[in-house]
């Protein structure tokens, strides 16, 4: 007895088409499901919190206020003295000699204010001033809340650029050095925040 | 030998691989999906910070689109579409164009329980449905304290602390406009009675640079006169009428002054020591633009001396606000904090 054809593994006789995916189909359906996949998805409101980190948000977002209002004027000098002067600017013109150390309860205050009364001590910071004479790029400490880091700490920076004039004589601001006198420039103050 | 059992046809690796990339494509984005849904802290913080940004970073929304929500009057407060309390050039409050400026007016309307008063119930209430918007209800805190200062009474629907919550706090500075300190002394009349006119040039006030300019339009104006009694008076000077004049009278403010402090105090009457003029924000908005030019006219009538000698003939425009001259002092920025709590 000659053995069943169907039966044989191998051979001509195995071309056999019957539920054969072709490429063809094979890409196509992977398109539908990917067009189909991203359909439903877009017409969802997706939350993606997957990289927000909600304490880092909170940190930054504070920083970023902290130094919006203090670089607003909290009134008008005068009518003809446009644009007025923040006392962020102030601070760092440091016409008083005690720039930073107003800078330092002002932002302490800024940033420790709580409405039910008990100021958020926890929170840390330190802040730098980075500047351009316009052949040197250079960067001084400005002032801290006095406490070092371990280096453990989470720390979120915030910055801001701060219009600065250059006061004819007087104090050096910080110990930037000397700008041409009476101009107007813009310098970057950076703020390091963390909790300790 | 021709036997190809186990091996992989090439259209099977290419279909396994578009399906793989496919399924590791859907399974990326789906990761985030279920979070936003179920993680109850992370909602709550995205709640508390939205809210956090529509409160000062939003001027707000009504209904009717001719004001700005605070104007609605407690008959009106369904008016209100969004509250927000930033401030706005744009009497409509279409510009937010100065984030963490709050508006006193607006500030002193949200916190008034007389307008929106607390119930302890989460579903049906006015900042849920204007502030917080969704189905689900919460628990919040809303609190706003002068950095230094005083604190609004704040807006909760919770009897307890909160717990677990969300939570926001933003640095602000509330814009609190100036009140017009006049002396008296200064503007005697030389005869029996007397009138005295503080000129209000608005194109002259608008002259200047928002959120620094003074903004009748949508400021409460408040004009305090003091030290009448220094008028060289035989008797007390008697204030008739106190009206808005264009070129003619248009208005009589006499309802909206009050005379030594006393609230039932209204024009004619007798004139001790002081006359307050109090207008809500808003009150212009029926009568003025910003090029309008009007008075403040304040008609005594003899026999004692009234006040009038020395009115200014000049604009009155916004200024440091010396006690000489009537100028308009500057809106103060008052620095203060705002936290959003929601549970």
């Amino acid at each position: 007895m000659a053995p069943f054809h169907s039966c044989r593994v191998g051979g001509e006789d195995m071309v056999n088409d019957s539920g054969q995916l072709y490429t063809i189909e094979g890409l196509s359906a992977a398109i539908l499901m990917i067009v189909t996949a991203y359909i439903i998805l877009s017409t969802t409101t997706l939350f993606t919190p997957g990289g927000a980190h909600v304490v880092d948000l909170q940190l930054e977002q504070l920083g970023n206020d902290a130094l919006t209002m203090m670089d607003t004027p909290d009134s008008a000098p005068s009518p003809t003295f446009l644009p007025f002067k923040s006392n962020l600017s102030k601070y760092i013109e440091n016409d008083t000699g005690f720039g930073d150390q107003y800078f330092r309860s002002n932002l302490t205050n800024y940033i420790r204010t709580k409405t039910n009364g008990q100021p958020d001590t926890n929170l840390q910071f330190t802040a730098n001033v980075t500047y351009s004479t316009g052949s040197v790029v250079g960067s001084v400490p400005f002032n801290s809340s006095g406490q070092m880091m371990t280096g453990r700490e989470h720390a979120v920076t915030v910055s801001r650029l701060v219009l600065v004039t250059v006061p004819a004589s007087g104090n050096p601001p910080l110990t930037i050095p000397p700008f041409i006198a009476n101009d107007r420039r813009y310098v970057l103050i950076e703020v390091t925040l963390w909790r300790a | 030998m021709r036997n190809d059992s186990g091996l992989l046809s090439i259209d099977f690796i290419a279909g396994f691989t578009i399906f793989m990339i496919a399924f590791i494509v859907v399974i990326t984005m789906i990761s985030g999906y279920f979070v936003g849904l179920e993680s109850r802290t992370i909602d709550n913080d995205a709640i508390a910070y939205r809210t956090g940004v529509i409160l000062v970073e939003d001027p707000g929304y009504t209904a009717n689109s001719q004001t700005s929500w605070e104007l609605n009057d407690i008959d009106h407060t369904f008016n209100i579409l969004r509250f927000g309390l930033a401030y706005s050039d744009d009497p409509l409050g279409a510009s937010r164009n100065y984030p963490n400026i709050l508006s006193s007016s607006k500030v002193s309307k949200f916190f008034n329980k007389t307008y929106f008063p607390t119930r302890n119930n989460a579903v049906s209430d006015d900042y849920q449905s204007r502030l917080m918007f969704g189905d689900r209800p919460y628990w919040y805190n809303i609190s706003l304290c002068e950095i230094g200062g005083s604190c609004y009474p704040p807006a909760t629907n919770a009897l307890g602390d909160p717990q677990g919550y969300g939570y926001i706090r933003r640095v602000v500075k509330i814009r609190e406009p100036g009140i017009v300190n006049i002396d008296a002394y200064y503007h005697n009349s030389s005869v029996a009675g007397g009138t005295y006119e503080i000129p209000m040039n608005f194109s002259a006030l608008y002259s200047y640079s928002a959120p620094y300019l003074v903004d009748p339009l949508q400021d409460p104006v408040t004009i305090r006169i003091n030290n009448i009694s220094s008028l060289n008076a035989s008797g007390l000077p008697h204030l008739s009428q106190v009206s808005l004049v264009e070129s003619a009278p248009i208005q009589t403010l006499d309802e909206f002054v009050t005379i030594d402090g006393v609230p039932s105090k209204h024009p004619p009457n007798d004139v001790v020591n002081t006359i307050d003029l109090t207008l809500e924000p808003g009150f212009f908005k029926s009568y003025a633009s910003k090029s309008s030019n009007f008075k403040i006219r304040y008609t005594f009538l003899g026999p004692g001396y009234g006040m009038g000698g020395s009115t200014p003939t000049t604009n009155f425009t916004p200024g440091p606000g010396n006690i000489n001259e009537p100028d308009w002092p500057w809106p103060r920025f008052i620095p203060a904090v705002l936290e959003v709590k929601i549970w």
